[in-house]
């Protein structure tokens, strides 16, 4: 996939660029999203994204709303990522109280976020198989998602809105009957993603649309600021579980997993890969759970105080920023979501240069491969 | 070319879907599933505290004979279980009832 761009035509009335739209409303997307593509020949050379049609005005609902009532409107910021929302939100709010919570639920809460890392990974392993035409692998995956799923639901009484992590701890002790469960689960799981590799790296199929494809060279990824895995696929190592450790992952050893070729192949590995980590971690932390309360109670009014946490989501660092003024509801609530922060890359990735070029065809596969989450990510509107 | 070999051993296992609406059989209902909520009339004291934590306004308190109680709008509910930890008597439980679709609104007025 070498093949240089094509030279100019000249001496024609021929128009040289047409702006192809990809969206808002498209079967490959499954959020609206404007892609425009500039697009010479087969080759896409630019690309203006607009995300603002998942626009739901949240920073400002979070302003009317108490701070115990906005534990749950930070939960449907992002439904698959809720966990890595609603942790955030809970870590923002005991900072700004400047108080800890227990040891177990700091362990709990470090099961659910890795469980649901995993469910998440899953879902975009499906999609990522469906974009690329591979519908079987979409259903076989998603099958073993259902075990994940069923033992969330064990765990908090929910499948997706989990509503476990509360201001002050988690809401619900855990049996050892589930974590028995657990237990078992991660074994079945880490023999599905060998499954998974393996299949990768031998299907034909998927390595033709993957290999080569949406190259992230590491100095494109430090000036255009990708986070997540999009990063880590093109061998910056930072994630924020290692660099800023949050909520219990000084204590538990796990690997950052850094991919060096940084195309969509590299991501799907990289993501696989995580699996298989976050597997290991939530056995770790099943052996050591400290024994104690799960709850702090904490005061309803917050003393007023500006704070940032940053929180490593499914798909990137995710920020949130409380800026509090002491009585029970806050002043500004911000979310940076990591989407948000790949859409630069995204569009350099759909860029042509000289030495690649970017097929119409490849567009569904890297819009993929950077874990679109566009109903997070659309905190800004367009006013035309 | 692995994932013939999966798709063609999936004939001989058994089925992972259930036939729900026909039998319940197969569906999974953990202890601690989040449905419907009962309220325990002789424990709740009325302080009303519920209806101030709801997110999404779905109680509302009314007076009966006994002093203020909360009613739960089965519409407007999102099940997140907020009122059943901010209860400080623990009057309010969600079942595990799942099955809320109703032909009227008044059918989805929990008293």
């Amino acid at each position: 996939m070498t093949d240089a761009a094509p030279s100019s035509i000249s001496g024609s009335s021929y128009e040289r660029l047409f702006d192809i739209p990809i969206g808002p409303q498209h079967p490959a997307l499954k959020e609206p999203a404007l892609l425009t593509l500039k697009v010479e020949g087969e080759y896409v050379v630019g690309v203006a994204v607009d995300v603002s049609y998942n626009h739901r005005g949240m920073e400002k609902a979070f302003e009317y709303r108490t701070y115990v009532q906005n534990l749950y409107l930070a939960e449907r910021v992002c439904g698959i990522c809720n966990v890595a929302h609603t942790l955030t939100y809970c870590l923002a709010v005991e900072r700004a109280h400047d108080k800890d919570v227990p040891a177990r639920a700091v362990y709990l809460r470090l099961i659910l976020q890795e469980l649901g890392r995993i469910q998440s990974h899953i879902i975009w392993l499906g999609v990522a198989a469906h974009e690329i035409g591979f519908d079987t692998f979409f259903m076989y995956s998603w099958l073993d998602r259902e075990p994940i799923l069923d033992l969330i639901e064990e765990m908090t009484g929910n499948r997706i809105t989990t509503s476990y992590n509360i201001i002050g701890g988690v809401r619900r002790e855990i049996s050892d009957a589930l974590v028995e469960k657990m237990r078992r689960a991660m074994d079945h799981l880490d023999e599905r993603t060998k499954y998974y590799l393996k299949l990768v790296q031998n299907e034909r199929s998927i390595r033709i649309r993957t290999q080569g494809i949406g190259i992230l060279t590491p100095n494109d990824v430090i000036s255009c600021s990708a986070v997540g895995p999009t990063m880590r696929a093109s061998g910056v190592a930072a994630d924020v579980r290692a660099d800023d450790p949050y909520s219990g992952y000084d204590t538990v050893p796990f690997n950052v997993i850094t991919r060096p070729e940084g195309d969509s192949y590299a991501r799907i590995i990289a993501r696989i890969e995580e699996m298989a980590e976050s597997a290991k971690i939530i056995r770790y932390c099943l052996d050591h759970l400290p024994t104690g309360p799960i709850l702090t109670r904490l005061p309803r009014r917050v003393p007023a105080a500006d704070v940032l946490i940053r929180v490593e989501a499914p798909r990137g660092e995710l920020c949130h920023f409380l800026r509090s003024d002491g009585s029970d509801k806050p002043y500004r609530y911000r979310v940076r979501t990591p989407t948000f922060a790949n859409l630069p890359a995204l569009a350099r990735m759909l860029t042509s240069t000289g030495g690649r070029a970017v097929n119409i065809a490849d567009v569904p596969p890297i819009l993929a491969s950077i874990d679109p989450c566009f109903a997070c990510c659309a905190r800004v509107e367009k006013v035309k | 070319m692995s994932m013939i070999w999966e798709v063609y051993r999936s004939l001989f296992k058994k089925r992972p879907t259930v036939a729900y609406p026909l039998s319940k059989e197969g569906v999974p209902q953990p202890e601690g599933l989040r449905g419907r909520m009962i309220l325990k009339r002789d424990v709740c004291i009325g302080c009303t505290l519920c209806e101030k934590d709801c997110p999404t306004a779905a109680i509302q308190i009314i007076v009966d004979e006994k002093g203020k109680r909360p009613i739960f709008l089965l519409d407007r509910c999102m099940f997140c279980g907020q009122c059943q930890q901010t209860c400080p008597v623990h009057a309010i439980e969600l079942t595990g009832y799942f099955e809320n679709a109703a032909y009227s609104r008044k059918d989805m007025v929990v008293r």
